[in-house]
């Protein structure tokens, strides 16, 4: 805030004093090759003399390269439907004596939509901010087909949550149950704990309603691509973003959420999801279990809806969640399908039912109810068309 | 204090005796939400849907959801098909809000037993999941407000089978700008219609390039997008491009372009959040026609807005026509689509100032698009061979 007060010298670095494209990542199809980077926050006010970050504006690079016999179009609104234009961007930082030089410099600093046969181009583009993973699609139209690549390009600065544990490491080899006959994969899968636990072990929380069945890598682009955030872990800097953002009146996308336990540990994975504002989210948290089902990781997990905040006498303040914990679970499997990343899915039992007039209760003293089903996803690092979607005819939610 | 007051006092005493007010509401069957439900059907699968205004709103739920940014829809699915289907909210608005999310936010002020009413109220009025073979469902899905005109759908899925439905409904109690403009009696069509395409071209080079203020002495922005289709496909293709339109009675409406003598015959907007910049769109009907289509004249341009800075247009007035393009390709309403040259070019070093003491630049080029009123995949959308945008 202080810094645009002061800063009277508009001083970009030269894109080849900045190491960011060191990080980029390439994707070539049919002529057509798309190199992509995001800087860092640093490196932004590096290359832009300004903290675009802060503001919430984050660039991107993009590199082009046209090898095809036709004029090519690239659509900016693929990357980010509300993207900044580059005199927008500039003009987030009042500065009256460098504006019109900055303008002029974020202007010619844009990526070019249109790429001749055998040329190449390059700029960047100026997107909403995403600070541990920057996912985006670049689409290309040409005369007779179109192309569309999509990059998952993690941002270096965030301290994430899920970075911290060691998946592989986790169970020794001979703790992994394998399962391939899908019967006792199930009965398995209902004997896992009901709920969370406090970190005594104690007490019996929110249910565990979510079935994960995929690699990391796997967990990783479908809930980005679905629009999930990842949580930063609970560090110095972390508590003081998010105490930064609660006296600025904000809230701060990747503020790390609060443990919740299963198997005697806290969630292995923590995500959110904002919902049209960043006071409206959704949380979920995932716990990997020693099952293998088909040779693949079984996770099992929770997820609530936070639909305010209310005062408790165990944390003083917590998020009201949306009691109807079902409708909760079956958006997620709506998120995760129309984001292209599912593969299948089917229910289980395992969570006793609790009828909306006999609600139970979670850690911090939230009714819930619920039909006692656990819906059993199957993520899809590659996209999936929800016409595609299989559909395993185990458990029938009623309703 | 008049005596008027006192019994307002001595109500208000009585319901803090209470703890809050009780909950309530009138019953569906007695609004007419229903009755004028607009159908689709495939096969043997029929929806039904309406969009309840703010005051029926308020009658059906008993709280103002309008006022928190909530819309209702009411939906009704009609399975005649052999498999179980399933509706899927986020269809109709990926950010849809819960039934209880929305009664905990309007929970303020109701007595014990009428928030709990309320809670069975939303729940009992929500739309269904599942719809079993045979049977029929109806209730609300809680979406976003949007002001004018509703555009959703609604998916639903089986196994065996995908049906999708896509409605567009005006919203009661909503008067466009330019709800009071009769178009029909504007020109006199006989004078106006172009047949072949090369004449068309030429009587585009020869429209005005740009706006003017109101005395006509001093130039505005460039006209510099073109559309052209019947016009209830002109609206519809905005509206399902997310484009909104600006009520009669917007205070906060932009400023008046003239063009013909007459200020814009519409204004639209684009952008939901205010603080982001929106894309700003006015529209004069022209005085020609391509055989039996409407030509509309189109400025089109970028707001600057965010919260740290005075909100002002983008000088790069070629970005928002550039933008047009993609938005409408993207909105799958694009049949076809051409560039025009003119004569007013305006360098980046060296810019403009319009009347309006706003900067600008530009390549002096329009874009004309061709409206379609049925969907056009990306790659079916064509480009018509007149001139090529220039490449820096």
């Amino acid at each position: 805030m202080l810094v645009s007060g002061c800063a009277a010298q508009f001083e970009p670095k030269p894109l080849q004093q900045v190491p960011f494209l060191e990080r980029s990542a390439t994707q070539q199809e049919d002529g057509v090759t798309v190199t992509a980077a995001v800087p860092s926050a640093r490196e932004t006010r590096e290359l832009f003399g300004v903290s675009l970050y802060s503001r919430g504006v984050q660039p991107v690079w993009i590199e082009i390269e046209n090898s095809t016999t036709e004029e090519i179009a690239f659509f900016p609104v693929g990357v980010d439907a509300n993207y900044f234009t580059p005199i927008e961007a500039s003009t987030i930082y009042e500065n009256k004596k460098s504006r019109r030089q900055m303008e002029q410099y974020f202007f010619q600093s844009g990526v070019d939509s249109r790429v001749g046969p055998g040329e190449t181009r390059a700029g960047f583009m100026f997107t909403h901010l995403d600070e541990g993973t920057k996912a985006f699609n670049v689409d290309i139209v040409g005369d007779e087909r179109d192309w569309n690549f999509t990059f998952f390009i993690p941002v270096p600065g965030l301290k994430l949550d899920h970075h911290e544990v060691d998946f592989a490491g986790m169970y020794a080899p001979e703790e992994i149950e394998h399962f391939e006959i899908t019967e006792d994969f199930i009965n398995a899968v209902e004997q896992l704990p009901c709920c969370v636990t406090d970190a005594a072990a104690a007490g019996s929380g929110d249910p565990l309603n979510l079935v994960v069945i995929g690699e990391p890598k796997d967990l990783y682009y479908a809930f980005i691509r679905a629009g999930w955030d990842e949580t930063e872990a609970i560090s110095t800097a972390s508590t003081f973003k998010t105490i930064i953002s609660f006296i600025s009146g904000g809230a701060y996308r990747y503020s790390p959420v609060s443990s919740l336990y299963v198997f005697g540990r806290p969630q292995d994975v923590a995500l959110q999801r904002i919902r049209q504002n960043i006071n409206e989210r959704n949380h979920l948290r995932l716990w990997l279990t020693p099952m293998r089902f088909e040779d693949k990781p079984v996770w099992i997990g929770q997820i609530s809806r936070d639909i305010g905040v209310r005062f408790t006498k165990k944390t003083i303040t917590t998020h009201k969640i949306d009691p109807d914990v079902d409708e909760t679970r079956e958006f997620l499997l709506e998120n995760l399908a129309y984001s292209q990343a599912l593969a299948k899915f089917g229910y289980v039992s395992g969570v006793a039912a609790a009828p909306i007039d006999q609600p139970r209760g979670n850690l911090t003293g939230d009714p819930y109810f619920t039909d006692g089903l656990r819906v059993v996803l199957w993520v899809s690092s590659d996209a999936v068309d929800i016409a595609e979607i299989e559909v395993a005819g185990w458990e029938i939610p009623q309703g | 204090m008049s005596a008027l007051r006192w019994p307002a006092i001595l109500l208000l005493g009585s319901l803090a005796a209470c703890g809050g007010r009780p909950y309530v509401y009138e019953p569906l069957e007695t609004l007419d939400l229903v009755a004028r439900a607009e159908s689709q059907a495939a096969g043997k699968v029929r929806v039904s849907a309406s969009v309840p205004g703010a005051a029926e709103t308020e009658a059906i739920f008993g709280v103002p959801l309008y006022k928190k940014g909530i819309q209702p829809v009411w939906l009704q699915v009609e399975n005649g098909s052999g498999n179980r289907l399933r509706y899927a909210p986020v269809g109709t608005d990926r950010f849809y809000f819960s039934p209880l999310e929305v009664a905990w936010k309007h929970r303020g002020g109701f007595s014990k037993s009428g928030k709990r009413q309320m809670e069975q109220h939303f729940h009992e009025l929500a739309m269904d999941r599942y719809i079993p073979a045979g049977e029929t469902r109806s209730g609300f899905v809680f979406t976003h407000a949007r002001p004018g005109v509703k555009d959703f759908n609604v998916d639903l899925f089986s196994p065996e089978e995908f049906h999708y439905f896509t409605f567009l409904m005006r919203v009661p109690g909503f008067v466009p700008d330019y709800g009071n403009i009769d178009f029909a009696a504007m020109y006199a069509p006989e004078e106006l219609t172009i047949h072949d395409e090369a004449a068309f071209r030429a009587a585009l080079k020869d429209l005005p390039c740009c706006s003017s203020n109101a005395a006509g002495d001093a130039e505005g922005n460039p006209i510099n997008v073109i559309l052209i289709g019947a016009g209830r496909d002109l609206l519809y293709t905005l509206l399902r491009a997310n484009w909104l339109e600006t009520s009669a009675d917007d205070a906060s409406r932009a400023d008046d372009d003239y063009l013909y003598g007459r200020p814009q015959d519409a204004t639209f907007r684009y952008g939901s959040s205010i603080n982001d910049g929106h894309y700003e769109l006015k529209l004069w009907l022209a005085p020609l026609r391509l055989e039996d289509q409407s030509v509309a004249l189109g400025q089109v341009k970028y707001v600057i807005d965010h919260r740290w800075i005075i909100a002002r247009p983008d000088p790069d007035v070629d970005n928002a026509r550039n933008f047009m393009l993609q938005n409408l390709w993207y909105s799958q309403s694009l049949l076809k689509f051409a560039w025009l040259s003119g004569d007013e070019v305006v360098p980046v070093e060296n810019w403009w100032l319009s009347f309006q003491d706003d900067p600008y630049f530009t390549d002096g080029y329009r874009a004309v698009f061709w409206i379609s009123g049925q969907p056009v995949s990306l790659l079916e959308a064509e480009s018509a061979d007149w001139e090529a945008l220039p490449r820096d």
